[in-house]
């Protein structure tokens, strides 16, 4: 009789610590609030912009680039505002773009979703050089790891963005410069 | 004993442990730790992204942006290229376009990123009130100058090789009615300028052409380390160091062992303060017969100084003068005589260039090595000893309303003199600098100057003119030392404009298009090199010059420049404190250095404390035994002992360095004359002290025992047989390891011995470029240095013949050898590596996964090369004072304690390099990549590069008869080659 919730216990404690040590990617959902309620969905999925666009260096530097305040301005310079009361809330957005961003001369401290370790040295050009294939959206390319953003009101982290998961592309990718030495990523 | 029976034993713990914690218990409590440490870590830290509001189209975030600009100092300018990633600089780079530099830099001017970042420069233009200072405001700042510079004003400052600088400073000096005095704290710029105007009248430093002369010898000058333009002088001098074509030869006599002498294919090793004697001896021997044998000025000074008595004097056999006079008669119009540096400095400024230039236009080399076209220095504009001398005299009187003193350290430099002193009779001191020194904490008023990154400014030197530009704005509320003489004078406009209109006369149009090109080139050349030297010596110049006849008494001393610290005006630099002297390999300390006969003789050993008394100096100093020293020679290198220099980033260092415990000040021993200052051959008294020292040796050994792992041949042997100097080990063995494929690239680094002179520029490069810290005195004592590329040092003898003869080491090979990581194939680190964190790849480098080191540093015991550095100091990265982060490097992980770490090969270079090569489709190339050593190196002894492409430098350079790989008989098959020395004995 006593020794049943022993054993009880025990297995949950196991369970608990497989599930801590084992168990999912804490990252995988992370999705903060950002200082700017810019959605994705909107520009990427409703009005098909393409991803370089904004991330413009994203094909020949280690980091994609996060867009200036003046990026915005050149489509927002035209794009005031919408009529219709179901705009409302995305004029709100456009006023917040413009009175406390723009006119300002301030850009918006974003809170970084795909966060890699300090060990790790990731660098952007290489990957959509492999992944992005002639001709073809730049999305097809990004999807792979930052999941399809353009479907996202909110940006969240879809994959887990360990070394397993990066490893197994790279072994896919061995033909074309996929490397798995320890030193292809951590120097 | 008093027992004391409360006492707990070891036993009664014991039981009480046991009735307390059972195994159950125990391992509950451990599962409760191993879980709750786990909950720990759900999230990585917040970090930010914060854009650009408007990103300027060439600051690319991941991409660096290379600026061309120019170190404009005292002792010459230095091109530069300087690497920015994001608006910050992180790395110097040599200028390689760059005429006379080509890409030349030496490891002062690498260290110069982290006197940017230095935290404890000014933040503020400061007040003094009360004995203390507060921060002021510029316009306060300047208004109050003003107002202080009244009646009789002086500017004090060292020489300036910035036009615009120049020409400001004159508006000033007109508009207070001020006098200038320029002054120079090693001597060896003032002691050729003056000297050249007694002979040649023409106060000109001329343009050395090193790679142009077959023999070189050198008469105390260390133009390889120190001496006036030495990163010049090294691209030189290497580039003629191929034995298989064209080899030149040097012969150095000088009394202290310097880097040019270590270098040297002869050395000649003079007693200390001999250097005008032996000058005179060889004049003597080469005037016969030469145009100049006829002239009775002449005659009658040389005429005492026979080889006889030179031997006498100096300790150089005679026979060794009369062949190298005999050498020198043959190499006519193809030879160079130099000679100078702190330790020429004499009584009577110049004397020993008087007679060197005596036997340059005897050997008829003026015009042909030595040029008066594109000069380095075309003006003479030090003050005289009565100037200087009348400065003091009239500062002590009060007399003096107003001293201004612009970026220098009068107070530290001429101590000797009694400036200390001098200074705090004069009512108000105006300080322009950077950070405190000991000069500054007199002055009522310090106005803060920005780092040469951060100002506009320009130089001109050897026909170039060269334009300094900021790539970054003030760090703090600090103003360009041009823009603070420009508000001085009370001009209109900032120094920007200024610089621009200076530059527009070289360039000959004030269009923006030249401008433009100037920015982006760094420089542009206004006047062509010709083939102009000077004209005939005037034969009276030689009359007053004195030098002693008979043999010197007694320890006889000579100040020296290390080549980290030299005149120590930045000696607040931690990477130039850490570099280990190239001779000594002492670190964060000056030494007196002793001969090994006189050591044994008294019974010294290395890291004894001596007290070493002068005329007006006594000082308790660590002493270290060197050889090629006469016996009652002695050394100390300047710099040293500065008491108010800022604290020294003390934060970065372990173990305690409190003010003014940074070695001594050497120029205390000097002797002041009435026509200048004696800084060799100064009569001292040593005693030991009993004291216990801990000093900061990177290296202990002297030789390396019969290893062959520096190797030598002479050039003879070697024209006979290319491997003569080689060893081949035999492999025990055939080793049971899989080699490793290399399909790819295959990276190998090649070190030619030859060229190298140990000038240090590659340790310091690495330093910089791979986030390496810096650790302090007491660490390297310990022997935890960090460097991944250190410069062994040894003194060794051809054979054992060789050195039986030489007991006293007064001759020994000196050999340098950068040693890293050797990227063995079949690497020993490899295989001990409990945890898989250290692995070949397939490009052949030895990779090392510092977050899966768990420390237990079985790679590092089991390396052969001990290259392998173990990180003891905890977690670097957030010591680092602000703004001193800025300068790490953002590709290389910063390390943290408890993680083994070594040379990558710059792996963060190739992997830059390949996704580069990789993006634009093609294949890396040679021109795409070169290590930070290699671009380090102003001798461009390094190479890098693939070999498993035939057609590279490198692959050619390894199938060399000169290369060899070391330690190969433990079979590790390194992929670092170097090539043998080779000594063009005559």
């Amino acid at each position: 009789m006593k020794k049943a919730p022993k054993i009880i216990i025990t297995v949950l404690v196991v369970l608990g610590l497989g599930w801590l040590f084992f168990g999912p990617a804490k990252q995988i959902g992370y999705a903060p609030d950002q200082p700017f309620a810019y959605s994705h969905l909107t520009h990427a999925g409703k009005y098909q912009i393409d991803c370089q666009y904004c991330h413009s260096t994203v094909s020949y530097s280690k980091s994609a680039g996060i867009p200036g305040v003046n990026v915005c301005m050149n489509c927002h310079r035209a794009v005031l505002g919408l009529s219709g009361t179901a705009k409302k809330d995305a004029n709100k957005r456009i006023m917040d773009l413009y009175s406390n961003y723009w006119e300002k001369k301030k850009a918006p401290e974003w809170v970084r979703i795909h966060n890699m370790p300090d060990h790790v040295r990731f660098s952007h050009a290489p990957h959509i050089k492999a992944l992005l294939k002639p001709g073809q959206e730049s999305k097809t390319a990004c999807i792979r790891c930052h999941g399809d953003v353009a479907q996202m009101e909110v940006v969240s982290q879809v994959e887990s963005l360990n070394m397993g998961f990066c490893l197994n592309c790279h072994r896919e990718y061995e033909k074309d410069g996929g490397r798995t030495n320890c030193g292809a990523c951590h120097h | 004993m008093v027992k004391n029976k409360k006492l707990v034993t070891n036993k009664t713990i014991l039981n009480k442990l046991e009735n307390s914690i059972n195994r159950k218990k125990f391992l509950t409590a451990m599962g409760i730790t191993a879980g709750s440490a786990s909950l720990n870590c759900v999230r990585a830290p917040i970090e930010k992204i914060v854009p650009y509001v408007v990103r300027p189209p060439h600051v690319q975030p991941g991409i660096p942006t290379y600026y061309a600009s120019s170190r404009v100092q005292s002792e010459g300018i230095n091109p530069v290229l300087v690497k920015t990633r994001d608006g910050k600089p992180i790395k110097i780079e040599g200028l390689d376009d760059h005429p006379f530099s080509k890409g030349a830099v030496m490891g002062d001017t690498y260290a110069t990123i982290w006197d940017l970042y230095d935290a404890d420069r000014f933040k503020t233009p400061l007040k003094k009130g009360g004995g203390t200072y507060t921060a002021a405001k510029w316009d306060d700042a300047i208004t109050q100058a003003k107002s202080l510079l009244t009646g009789n004003v002086r500017v004090i400052s060292r020489t300036s090789y910035s036009p615009s600088e120049s020409s400001v400073l004159k508006k000033f000096l007109n508009r207070y009615n001020a006098k200038h005095i320029v002054y120079d704290p090693i001597g060896a710029q003032q002691e050729l300028a003056t000297g050249n105007e007694k002979s040649y009248g023409k106060g000109l430093i001329p343009r050395y052409a090193f790679d142009k002369a077959d023999l070189i010898v050198s008469i105390e000058a260390d133009f390889l380390g120190t001496w006036i333009r030495p990163d010049v002088f090294t691209k030189q001098f290497s580039s003629r160091r191929n034995p298989d074509k064209n080899m030149n030869r040097l012969v150095v006599a000088e009394s202290i062992m310097s880097l040019t002498g270590a270098n040297a294919d002869t050395r000649l090793a003079i007693a200390a303060g001999t250097h005008v004697t032996f000058a005179l001896g060889l004049a003597k021997e080469l005037l016969p017969g030469s145009m100049l044998s006829g002239s009775t000025d002449i005659n009658k000074v040389v005429s005492a100084y026979t080889p006889d008595v030179v031997e006498k004097v100096t300790g150089v056999p005679a026979s060794n003068l009369q062949s190298l006079a005999a050498e020198l008669k043959a190499a006519k119009g193809r030879s160079m005589v130099v000679g100078g540096g702190a330790t020429s400095r004499d009584s009577s400024v110049g004397a020993l260039q008087v007679v060197i230039n005596l036997i340059n236009d005897i050997l008829d080399n003026n015009g042909k090595t030595i040029f008066t076209s594109a000069a380095i220095k075309e003006t003479n504009d030090f003050s005289s000893q009565e100037e200087l001398m009348a400065l003091i005299a009239e500062m002590k009187a009060g007399q003096v309303d107003a001293l201004v003193v612009n970026r220098a350290n009068p107070v530290y430099d001429l101590s000797m003199a009694g400036f200390g002193d001098a200074v705090k009779k004069v009512k108000n001191v105006i300080f322009i600098g950077e950070k405190h020194n000991d000069t500054s904490i007199a002055a009522n008023l310090i106005l803060s100057s920005s780092h040469y990154l951060e100002s506009w400014s320009d130089g001109e030197t050897m026909g170039v003119y060269s334009v300094c530009q900021p790539v970054i704005r003030n760090l703090f509320d600090t103003k360009s030392p041009g823009d603070i003489l420009l508000a001085l004078a009370g001009e209109e406009g900032d120094f920007h404009s200024f610089v621009k209109q200076a530059a527009s006369k070289y360039l000959g149009s004030t269009g923006a298009k030249a401008w433009d090109k100037l920015l982006a080139d760094g420089y542009f050349v206004y006047q062509k090199e010709a083939n102009q030297g000077f004209s005939r010596i005037n034969p009276s110049s030689i009359s007053s010059v004195k030098a002693p006849s008979a043999a010197l008494k007694g320890y006889r001393l000579n100040l020296i420049t290390s080549v980290g610290i030299m005149d120590g005006v930045n000696g607040n630099n931690a990477y130039r404190q850490e570099m280990p002297d190239p001779i000594t390999k002492v670190t964060w300390d000056n030494v007196l250095m002793v001969s090994p006969v006189l050591a044994k003789e008294q019974g010294w050993k290395t890291g004894d404390i001596i007290e070493l008394k002068g005329q007006n100096a006594k000082v308790e100093v660590p002493l270290v035994i060197q050889p090629g020293l006469r016996k009652e020679s002695m050394g100390l290198a300047m710099g040293y002992g500065q008491y108010n220099m800022s604290n020294f980033s003390e934060h970065l260092v372990k173990g305690s360095l409190k003010k003014g415990e940074l070695g001594v000040n050497a120029g205390l021993f000097a002797q002041v004359a009435a026509t200048g200052y004696l800084y060799s051959g100064i009569s001292v008294t040593a005693t030991k002290v009993d004291k216990e020292y801990r000093l900061g040796e990177a290296q202990k050994e002297l030789s390396q025992h019969n290893r062959y792992l520096a190797r030598v041949a002479d050039l003879k042997d070697y024209k006979k047989d290319p491997k003569s100097g080689h060893f081949e080990h035999k492999l025990e063995g055939k080793g049971m390891y899989v080699r490793h494929p290399h399909t790819g690239n295959r990276w190998l680094l090649n070190i030619d011995l030859n060229k190298c002179t140990g000038c240090s520029g590659c340790v310091v490069s690495c330093y910089s470029e791979n986030n390496i810290p810096t650790v302090g005195r007491e660490e390297i004592w310990r022997g935890r240095e960090m460097s991944w590329i250190r410069l062994d040092r040894y003194y060794d003898y051809s054979s054992e013949k060789e050195k039986e003869k030489d007991v006293n080491m007064l001759e020994p090979n000196v050999h340098f050898q950068p040693l890293t990581c050797q990227h063995c194939e079949q690497a020993p680190c490899e295989n001990v590596c409990p945890v898989a964190a250290t692995q070949h790849s397939s490009d052949g480098l030895n990779e090392m996964a510092y977050n899966r080191c768990i420390g237990t540093r079985y790679c590092a015991n089991n390396c052969p090369y001990k290259v392998r550095r173990f990180n003891w100091f905890e977690n670097w990265g957030k010591k680092l004072k602000d703004p001193q982060q800025y300068a790490l490097n953002p590709d290389v992980t910063v390390r943290s304690r408890g993680v083994i770490e070594k040379c990558s090969f710059c792996i963060q270079r190739i992997a830059e390099k390949r996704q580069e090569a990789r993006v634009e489709n093609r294949k890396i190339s040679e021109e795409d990549l070169r290590t930070a050593c290699q671009q380090g190196c102003p001798a461009d002894a390094i190479t890098f590069g693939d070999v498993n492409d035939a057609k590279t430098k490198v692959s050619q350079l390894e199938k060399d008869a000169r290369s060899y790989k070391i330690i190969q008989e433990v079979n590790t098959m390194p992929m670092v080659t170097f090539m043998s020395k080779v000594k063009n004995k005559a």
